[in-house]
């Protein structure tokens, strides 16, 4: 993602935070389908975080943590659910223009 | 210079009559890659545009680089994938031409009436339409992480430059129209 904005910053991203760790393994296994957004050169930060918000129904600190994640580590796990809740997700956010994937989550088989 | 106004809590655009002329241009060309119309005189050499965006229609999965970017895989899974597809791709599509269709219309209504301001923006729609019209010159760019540096260094002769400058021009509309945007949600 880029920032075509000169001279702002939207917080600082925490490069070391790893793709699961603000994902809960207990509820990982009622909700076993997860969304992934991957990092893109075109699409803005700016751009992304209202996408977020508006297609993941989450808050603005929270759209940009995820924003960051995507920015930062190539990729963000952004949501997890059932395989439907999951493809309506996946549907919207490429109606937006990002790129994301889904995937039944391996954490189960650890 | 295009200009973007908040007022009234809704979003007013001016934009000068090239900009309008290259935003017909450019949204014309997603919209004929969707099938939308057949529009052959855009196949026109002369057009740096039409030339960029030269395109084969796929029927299923898109065979064209750009329809895979406005609406990719979602599973790794070929087989899942297409599944999805089949269910998904005819609402994505037609989702973003309408957006694409809305935001040419009154683009074309400015510029047949010889004005240049649209007041009380439909901007859900134009966010989407300008984005895909990024996506989809950026994916022709083949834009990464370097491209402003590498357009800043092509010589000013250079048949490319004026299509990273449009590009990078569309990047900077967007970012205002967000501007101004959160000033009003």
């Amino acid at each position: 993602m880029v920032n075509q904005k000169p001279g702002s910053e939207i917080g600082t991203g925490n490069s070391n935070t790893s793709l699961k760790s603000d994902f809960d393994f207990a509820a990982s296994l009622d909700r076993p389908w997860i969304v992934i957004v991957w990092d893109d050169p075109v699409n803005l930060m700016s751009y992304v975080v209202r996408v977020f918000i508006k297609v993941l129904k989450i808050t603005k600190e929270r759209a940009e943590y995820l924003m960051l994640q995507v920015h930062n580590n190539g990729k963000s796990v952004v949501a997890n659910g059932t395989r439907e809740e999951m493809e309506r997700i996946v549907q919207a956010l490429h109606l937006h223009g990002l790129m994301a994937t889904m995937q039944k989550d391996d954490a189960e088989k650890i | 210079m295009a200009e973007f106004e908040v007022k009234n809590l809704g979003v007013d655009l001016t934009l000068s009559e090239s900009e309008i002329e290259i935003l017909i241009d450019l949204i014309s060309q997603v919209l004929e890659l969707f099938g939308d119309f057949n529009y052959l005189h855009h196949k026109n050499f002369d057009d740096p545009f039409a030339a960029l965006m030269d395109f084969d229609i796929g029927t299923e999965k898109p065979s064209d680089p750009i329809l895979q970017r406005l609406m990719p895989d979602a599973y790794q899974d070929e087989e899942d994938s297409l599944d999805f597809r089949r269910f998904t791709q005819n609402h994505i599509q037609t989702e973003k031409q309408i957006s694409l269709n809305l935001a040419r219309e009154q683009l074309l209504i400015l510029h047949s009436n010889k004005t240049n301001k649209i007041s009380g923006l439909p901007y859900e729609q134009w966010l989407i339409a300008l984005n895909d019209v990024r996506l989809a010159l950026g994916t022709r760019l083949k834009i990464d992480e370097n491209s402003y540096e590498y357009f800043e260094k092509l010589p000013e002769n250079d048949k490319s430059k004026p299509l990273y400058a449009v590009y990078f021009w569309l990047g900077s509309l967007q970012e205002q129209l967000l501007e101004s945007i959160s000033q009003i949600e």
